[in-house]
């Protein structure tokens, strides 16, 4: 498991007590309008949404947008977060990943009616490799991700990394639907599967 | 097809997980379905923290956390400053004063004058004018924390505290050529310069900026537009309170 942990120099400089809270305490510190919880929330987790709408959008402004409006939406709406419902870690990236798909569907739309209209060359078709490759993944992901058979591999790697839907990703493979929906849930299982026995705590 | 898989729609829900479903409604029949079930809502969260580890950990660019702070601060209020002058040097020097202490400065200014001039205390303030009406919406008080000077002594920036967010004016900069970057340093004495982040090529001349507590000089320096690890000749330095 990646533990790295951005290092962020911010003039809101949270307190001693701010670096002690736990997720759940500067979340609701957030919901009553204190920027330095925010700042210390984005202390520790800025590291891990950059990262994904970095890997996802691969482009750094449209990365940017995606960070800024994933903390954003936690200051405007902090309620979203249900502390009983997961960790903050993993829902901040999961509304990082959702928005940075988003991002690059509309992105992908853009380019596609530029190229109709001939102002582009031909965006080119989705690459298995090439993206497992921009998605830099550490060691022990990649491990796992070369365990899954082909066919899952596949389908994780287009659909979360890659950001197509499973719509797409069935057009791609020439797989049906349902099919690549299945792939993708055996595809999670055997990640869950291959990092635990490589030891990774999730 | 298991018995869960046919109460449950854990492959809709895996296809959920990494946003692989585009359709609206489609979305929607799997929302509504978390909303009534507990073991949905756990998987969907052990999905998301397995995915949540997939990728490694990477630095923001410095200046990341300045927009968000800028867009996330409390709502602009503005600041009046009487036109006493040593009252006003004396008020300057002091945290900004609250909401209602302000409203009372307010009050007191328009009952003696019937007018607040916008008043300059040395270099370090500049009011909004407001008339006895009170505060006129889109004017607030904006704080000069320092001016960067070339060496010639021509302002070229300034640093500035709009009361919410703090801003480098870059108003005699100049624009750059393309692929360059204005780049903001703090020049700490004793030690090295350290990178405040990117400030553009100039043509947006203000740009919200992130000053570390205790920086008590930075400065500016033309880079490549990715920024450089040290300045390469500043363009301009000053002293910020």
């Amino acid at each position: 498991m990646p533990t790295s942990r951005s290092r962020v120099r911010s003039r809101s400089r949270p307190g001693a007590v701010a670096n002690q809270a736990a997720d759940d305490e500067l979340v609701r510190a957030v919901a009553a309008g204190d920027q330095r919880a925010l700042a210390e929330i984005y202390r520790r987790y800025a590291g891990a949404v950059w990262a994904v709408a970095r890997r996802v959008c691969n482009d750094r402004v449209l990365a940017e947008d995606v960070s800024q409006t994933v903390f954003a939406d936690l200051w405007r709406r902090p309620g979203r977060f249900d502390p009983h419902r997961g960790k903050l870690r993993p829902w901040l990236v999961a509304q990082a990943h959702a928005r940075a798909v988003d991002t690059v569907r509309s992105e992908t739309a853009r380019q596609r009616r530029q190229e109709r209209e001939g102002q582009l060359a031909p965006v080119p078709e989705p690459d298995v490799e090439a993206t497992v490759h921009a998605a830099a993944l550490t060691e022990d992901v990649r491990r796992a991700v070369d365990q899954l058979s082909p066919e899952e591999r596949e389908v994780i790697v287009l659909s979360y990394f890659g950001g197509h839907s499973y719509r797409e990703t069935a057009q791609l493979l020439g797989h049906p639907e349902g099919t690549v929906k299945t792939r993708i849930r055996r595809g999670l299982i055997g990640l869950r599967r291959a990092l635990e026995a490589q030891g990774v705590t999730l | 097809m298991t018995a869960a898989a046919r109460s449950h729609p854990l492959d809709d829900l895996a296809a959920y997980a990494v946003d692989a479903i585009d359709d609206r409604h489609e979305r929607a029949m799997i929302e509504s379905h978390l909303v009534s079930c507990e073991a949905c809502r756990q998987q969907l969260a052990a999905d998301w923290a397995l995915l949540a580890g997939l990728v490694a950990d990477e630095d923001p660019p410095p200046y990341l956390w300045g927009a968000i702070e800028a867009n996330t601060g409390p709502p602009a209020d503005p600041v009046v400053v009487p036109v006493d002058f040593g009252e006003a040097r004396a008020r300057a020097t002091q945290a900004r004063p609250g909401r209602a202490s302000r409203r009372r400065l307010v009050g007191v200014a328009a009952a003696a004058a019937a007018l607040v001039a916008a008043v300059a205390v040395g270099p370090e303030l500049v009011a909004a004018i407001q008339d006895a009406g009170g505060p006129r919406s889109g004017e607030q008080a904006e704080r000069t924390l320092g001016v960067l000077t070339a060496l010639d002594g021509t302002e070229v920036a300034r640093v500035v505290d709009s009361g919410d967010r703090t801003y480098i004016a870059l108003d005699g900069a100049g624009v750059l050529p393309a692929g360059r970057a204005y780049q903001l340093w703090s020049l700490n004495e004793g030690t090295p310069p350290v990178s405040l982040g990117l400030l553009g090529d100039g043509s947006d001349t203000s740009v919200a900026i992130n000053l570390p507590e205790g920086t008590s000089r930075v400065g500016i320096s033309a880079e490549p537009e990715g920024g450089s690890p040290s300045p390469s000749g500043l363009t301009g330095a000053g002293d910020v309170v």
